[in-house]
């Protein structure tokens, strides 16, 4: 399960108060609905799929984020990844 | 997946919408690519924010983010964590509940200009790591 998903399963990332509901009609790959169903055995489809595009949409969004940033001032360099990867395994 | 989480305080929050630091972006692109979750707590929003036209680039940032609300799970957490690293005052109550953010979203980065103070919070949390990264 995605992070953001697992998050929200959790009560992480939870809503104060239930979201509105729309009920749609969607035309999905049967071979990934059998692979979600079997996944996620146990909870019911349409809070499985709600789940994962939450989580989708957050990646997109964190992703047009970095895009932004990285066209606004430039790219990072290898230095600045591996400071973030020193400090982050730092004792 | 590199680390589990990215928890932003209010100077990593003010620092990514900046973005005069190469380090933040390398932080999100790593992020980004590995599917981690960049988290802001509301607490933080409450501390930086001013509510006028200088909220401008932190609100574009927070468009993009997740912003997680200050539950009571989250809010006793970060009561155990300052007493148990003998923190008091109100900007220990807003670092610790930013742990306790990061500590409920299975530990990770924390971006922060106060390594120190969250690192004495983060060595409280048990069965997670959590570990500051400065931002300038």
């Amino acid at each position: 399960m995605p992070r953001s998903a697992w998050l929200r399963s959790r009560g992480v990332l939870a809503a104060p108060t239930a979201p509105e509901k729309v009920k749609v009609s969607l035309t999905l790959d049967k071979e990934l609905v059998d692979d979600v169903r079997e996944h996620f055995g146990g909870h019911a489809l349409s809070t499985v799929v709600n789940e994962l595009l939450h989580a989708a949409m957050a990646q997109e969004r964190l992703a047009e984020l970095v895009e932004e940033m990285i066209e606004e001032s430039g790219p990072p360099s290898q230095e600045d990844y591996d400071r973030v990867w020193a400090e982050w395994l730092a004792e | 997946m590199p680390w589990a989480s990215v928890v932003l305080d209010s100077q990593g929050l003010w620092s990514v919408a900046q973005n005069d630091d190469g380090k933040i972006k390398a932080l999100l692109d790593e992020s980004s690519r590995a599917g981690v979750p960049v988290l802001v707590s509301a607490a933080v929003l409450a501390e930086t924010l001013f509510g006028d036209k200088r909220d401008a680039r932190v609100n574009q940032v927070l468009k993009k983010v997740e912003v997680v609300p200050v539950t009571g799970v989250i809010a006793r957490s970060a009561v155990k964590l300052k007493r148990d690293a003998g923190a008091a005052g109100v900007s220990a109550t807003i670092d610790a509940v930013v742990v306790a953010t990061s500590e409920a979203a299975g530990g990770g980065v924390i971006l922060t200009s106060d390594p120190k103070d969250i690192r004495a919070l983060a060595d409280c949390v048990a069965g997670r790591r959590i570990r500051p990264v400065l931002v300038s």
